[in-house]
């Protein structure tokens, strides 16, 4: 066996790392993690970060609490702290356990006390994959994006897959082609994901201009190589990203992969695609 | 005497004559019949038919086979074709009460117009509704509404958070809350950072802390409020998009339906449903791409077309129960298995993840439904033999309401949620088809029944045989043979259907009604036509046809020919016997009949007058024939009991007889073995002799003739024709006579003769050659004649028996003296 074959068999993501919180975009976050991680064979960490923060609250005399369902305020002490972060970790332990063992899958729960972010960088360091709710336990509901996906998508160059509540992962995939070196690297990781899940490819491939669109898609083709699997592609001029969240829609996608260059996949761009979109996204680097 | 009794070739078959049918083959004949003689039935019909009044149903009733149905269906379909076509009838979902599915009943055609309509509105719906709330206007107002009440809330927390910061407070996320703790550069403080905090900063982070808590508390007390306001905002979008979106769909067809108020209201109806359920329509939509896609990936083999369909949008299809865009005129139906549910409809069920679920689309029309507004056709047996189908049927006809139920849910057996479609008007004609019996016992145990089939349309065994029936039957057999497509018949072949159909009434006076019988011999005359091949159908094909299936149904006849044959049934057909005769008797075996000769042997002894019936005493006589004993024992008492009491005693009985034996028609043969035996006399074998005699000595009509003759022809030809045999019958059984060809032949060549006989003198001169006498002046009859070696006989009896009385008295009373 070449290098190269080895290359091929060798499976696309091996460790998944699943941002645990109590948020339901986590909760689907760990159940999308936990069916590609049965596709494709992977195992799952699932990883609980103790906000630093949280201990610090309970020595202050003034420190309480206001419920979020009621508006009640409780006095909030150390003992009190502690006993609801036990309690949260163990539920994010079941759920885990839960995901899974329905999954069949290997999976590993780690906790760990720190800075949310810092925390998250340094586990995503071993992973292949991460995987997190496209926004955490954010106090409003303004922006799509949570502060931690944000500085996760800066700081790290792992694939980030993100989900929210009600939208599960599908089985077809779609892809982002804009013939950047990024794209091309997009373009390999949806070959590859398409081929472990044994499912079809759509890409969609931008295009300059009409006399362009054959050209483009037969990059495309050349890029794909001997997959031989459904593939359609599509070459269109690059949309705006209402317009691109639509077009991923119409075609039923199951799962959007695109390179986190795109100038569309950053910003209030993404904002907006993420407002619109109906299926999970995988950013590459 | 005998001269005059004998019949003459002409009188034994009645022909068709030829000169009288005005075609050469039934090719010729344009106008076909149906019903041909039925005067009384066709007036019943009619009459049944106009009478627009409740309970005016038709009871045809008559024998098996005289093809009723295909003559009532024939008449109504005729009558019908000017009549109105009744509207269609559709079930449509009730939006205020699902349970109880509503009617519309539309005009003929368009029913099924209308449920084209709607399942192009389902259809279009989907794109529709899913551009509508794909826009980007509905997305953008959406968005706008959630952000709206969201920012507020999202913009009080900021604010908060701000102001808080600017007092050194940050807000945390707790596990189960928030909580405000003190900040400085950008961290939460430690607690070691607090205690270095002076006591004036402490307190005033304290009360700020306390502040803002309220204020926090407040922001979130309104979260509940403003979830229900978003949600009633969005509402109100939805309905808005989804009634302005399906507006154009609704008005097309109010347009195209406007002179439906029906309809309409319908529309309006299903409009206002759409705009209250667009939400779970959308998401049915969406799950059910989705299982498309999933069974497309899993190699799905279609069985998903039943979960596709979406429950809400289920509800606005139209079910089309009777469509009669291609009815001409008034429906007739004819229901061959009236079980209940074909009757009057039923509501079926599918097994929805394991429950079963019904809705008005699952409504299915019964018979009555079919054929409302016009005729319905129904077996009686069938419909009495079908558990509640006729009680089902008369409760309809009572109330003149077509109500689907089950009989479970009538009888109150089950108890369960279902559908109570509204009762449909019924105007319908029910004609029953039955035999008379059915019908006099419908009469006599069922109350009911008269006053709801209060028309007898009573179907006649046979009808005249006059030249008009006959071009009629012509026609008749001219249809029979179109609807067959059997080959033509020309007019020898249809001649000879006549004068067979004559021949299956035993009158040769009258033609059979039996049609279906006719039809069955026309089917395989056509048959032996092609074997043969002939162009047409032939007098010999019919003539075959006729011989062939006798033959196949005639192997109990020729084995008791044989046994006679073969002497092992005693039958002399020669010579002269005391006491001894040739009766004869009909069988009928399946569907055939057919005649044999019967020894009855009579014996005479001192007796007390009376006749003893052998056949009544081992109980093998039935009534009729014990009857027609007792009568002989009348005649003989009074032509020879008035002057002397008739001291002896007899025994009558049919030789080698092992069934039993019922019928009158052997009492003339059983008086002839009796006088015979009385008077020592010997009677000829080589005749037979049937019919029934009255007291006074008449001969009266029995049945079967026809079969009776050929059954002793058969036995004497077998053994050789003497010309000397024949047979004896009752006079006015001539008319009867259409007898065998073979037979008629022997006859002209004097080989075979027919005697008719009215009285019993006449043949008891035929059978012994002798006079029978009368009295004279003295009261006496001639010597040497029958009576007189009778009554002579009888004479001696008396004295017999006298002698033997006086005898045994005065041994009596010796023995008393003694």
């Amino acid at each position: 066996m070449t290098s190269e074959e080895k290359e091929q068999e060798k499976p696309l993501f091996e460790h998944i790392l699943v941002a645990l919180d109590a948020s339901p975009h986590s909760m689907a976050a760990l159940e999308a993690a936990a069916r590609l991680a049965h596709s494709i064979e992977a195992n799952i960490e699932g990883l609980f970060i103790e906000d630093i923060n949280w201990f610090r609250l309970g020595p202050h005399s003034f420190s309480k609490e206001v419920s979020e369902i009621t508006g009640n305020i409780r006095p909030l002490d150390q003992g009190s702290i502690e006993r609801q972060v036990r309690a949260l970790s163990k539920r994010m332990e079941r759920a885990l356990r839960r995901v899974s063992e329905l999954a069949s899958i290997n999976y590993e729960f780690r906790t760990e006390r720190g800075g949310v972010e810092s925390e998250l960088l340094s586990a995503s360091e071993g992973a292949d994959l991460i995987t997190l709710g496209r926004i955490g336990q954010s106090m409003t509901r303004g922006p799509k994006l949570g502060r931690t996906a944000k500085a996760l998508l800066e700081k790290t160059t792992k694939p980030i897959l993100l989900l929210q509540k009600g939208l599960k992962l599908g089985d077809s995939i779609i892809c982002i082609y804009d013939r950047s070196e990024q794209g091309k690297a997009a373009l390999q990781v949806a070959k590859k994901l398409t081929q472990q899940i044994e499912t079809k490819l759509q890409v969609v491939a931008f295009k300059n201009s009409d006399e362009d669109a054959r050209t483009v898609i037969k990059q495309v083709k050349k890029e794909l190589g001997d997959l031989r699997l459904p593939t359609r592609v599509f070459a269109v001029e690059a949309p705006e990203a209402f317009h691109l969240a639509r077009l991923v829609t119409s075609k039923n996608g199951g799962l959007l992969i695109a390179s986190r260059s795109q100038p569309l996949f950053k910003g209030q761009a993404l904002e907006r695609i993420l407002a619109n979109i109906k299926c999970p996204i995988l950013l590459t680097s | 005497m005998a001269e005059q009794n004998r019949l003459t070739p002409d009188q034994l078959y009645t022909y068709c004559d030829l000169e009288s049918l005005d075609f050469e083959t039934t090719k010729d004949i344009e106008e076909h019949q149906r019903i041909v003689g039925q005067d009384r039935v066709v007036s019943s019909i009619q009459f049944g038919v106009s009478m627009d009044r409740d309970g005016y149903n038709i009871f045809a009733l008559g024998p098996n086979e005289t093809g009723k149905k295909e003559l009532i269906e024939d008449y109504l379909k005729k009558h019908s074709s000017e009549e109105e076509v009744p509207h269609d009838m559709c079930y449509v979902n009730n939006f205020e009460e699902e349970y109880k599915p509503e009617i519309l009943m539309l005009p003929a055609g368009r029913g099924s117009d209308l449920r084209d309509s709607m399942n192009k509105l389902i259809e279009d719906l989907d794109t529709t509704l899913t551009a509508a709330f794909e826009s980007e206007e509905y997305q953008n107002r959406r968005q706008a509404i959630e952000e709206d009440v969201q920012q507020e809330q999202g913009e009080s927390i900021s604010d908060l958070q701000q102001r808080a910061q600017e007092e050194g407070l940050a807000l945390i996320r707790t596990p189960a809350g928030f909580s405000f703790a003190p900040m400085q550069e950008g961290e939460i403080m430690s607690q070691e950072e607090v205690q270095e905090l002076s006591d004036e900063e402490e307190e005033r982070l304290e009360e700020k802390v306390e502040e803002f808590q309220k204020e926090l508390q407040q922001v979130l007390r309104k979260v509940p409020s403003r979830k229900r306001e978003v949600r009633e905002r969005i509402r109100k979008l939805d309905r808005e998009i989804a009634s302005y979106a399906v507006k154009d769909l609704i008005d097309e067809l109010k347009q195209k339906f406007s002179n439906l108020s029906d309809v309409v209201d319908f529309l309006d109806a299903v409009h206002q449903d759409i705009v209250d359920n667009v939400k779970s329509i959308i998401s049915q939509q969406g799950q059910n791409q989705l299982m498309q896609m999933m069974q497309a990936q899993g190699g799905g083999n279609g069985r998903g077309s039943s979960s596709q369909e979406d429950p809400t949008l289920r509800r606005y299809k139209v079910n089309v129960l009777v469509d009669n865009s291609e009815t001409e005129g008034a429906p007739v139906v004819y229901e061959d298995n009236p079980t209940f549910k074909n009757l009057v409809g039923r509501v079926e069920y599918k097994s929805q993840m394991g429950a079963l679920t019904t809705d008005f689309n699952l409504i299915k029309p019964g018979a009555l439904h079919m054929a409302n507004g016009g005729y319905l056709i129904l077996d009686a047996r069938r419909v009495l033999m079908e558990p509640f189908a006729w009680e089902g049927l008369k409760r309809t006809l009572k109330s003149q309401k077509l109500k689907i139920e089950s009989p479970g849910e009538s009888y109150g057996l089950i108890s369960t949620v279902s559908l109570e479609p509204k009762p449909l008007d019924l105007d319908v004609k029910v004609v029953l088809l039955g035999e008379r019996l059915l019908y006099y016992l419908l009469c006599q145990y069922d109350p009911e029944f008269r006053s709801l089939f209060k028309v007898e349309a009573d179907f006649d065994d046979d009808i005249d045989r006059n030249e008009e029936n006959q071009e009629k039957y012509a026609q008749l057999l001219a249809g029979l043979a179109g609807e067959n497509e059997l080959k033509p018949f020309d007019k020898s072949a249809v001649a000879r259907i006549i004068e067979r159909s004559a021949r299956m009434v035993e009158d040769s006076e009258k033609m059979s009604t039996r049609n279906k019988q006719i039809e069955n011999l026309m089917q395989e005359a056509d048959y032996w036509s092609r074997e043969n091949g002939n162009e047409n159908v032939t007098r010999e094909d019919v003539q075959k046809a006729i011989e062939q299936r006798l033959y196949r149904s005639s192997r109990i006849r020729d084995k008791i020919q044989e046994a006679i044959q073969r002497d092992t049934l005693y039958i002399d057909t020669s010579g002269e016997e005391i006491g001894q005769i040739n009766g004869l008797s009909v069988a009928m075996i399946g569907d055939v009949m057919f005649g044999r000769p019967n020894r009855i042997t009579a014996s005479v002894r001192l007796g007390k007058g009376e006749v003893v019936n052998i056949e009544r005493e081992v109980k093998m006589s039935g009534p009729i024939h014990s009857k027609g004993v007792m009568i002989l024992s009348g005649f003989l008492g009074q032509r020879f009991g008035t002057r002397q009491p008739l001291s002896l005693s007899a025994s009558l009985v049919f030789e080698q007889s092992y069934s039993g034996v019922d019928g009158d028609s052997a009492s003339a043969a059983e008086l002839y073995a009796l006088m015979s035996a009385i008077g020592q006399i010997p009677i000829n074998q080589s005749y037979a002799i049937t019919g029934s005699i009255n007291q006074r000595g008449q001969i009266q009509p029995i049945g079967g003739v026809n079969q009776k003759i050929e059954g002793f022809f058969d036995v004497c030809k077998k053994r050789g024709l003497t010309g000397e045999q024949g047979v004896l019958i009752p006079k006015t059984n001539v008319k009867n006579l259409m007898l065998r060809e073979d037979v008629i032949e022997a006859v002209k060549e004097e080989k075979f003769q027919i005697y008719a006989i009215e009285t019993v003198d006449e043949g008891m001169e035929i059978l012994t050659g002798l006079e029978m006498g009368e009295r004279d002046e003295n009261e006496e009859f001639p010597e040497g004649t029958i009576n007189y070696k009778v009554e002579k006989r009888l004479s001696e009896m008396t004295e017999k028996r006298k002698h033997f009385a006086s005898n045994s008295k005065g041994e009596s009373e010796s023995k008393n003296d003694e």
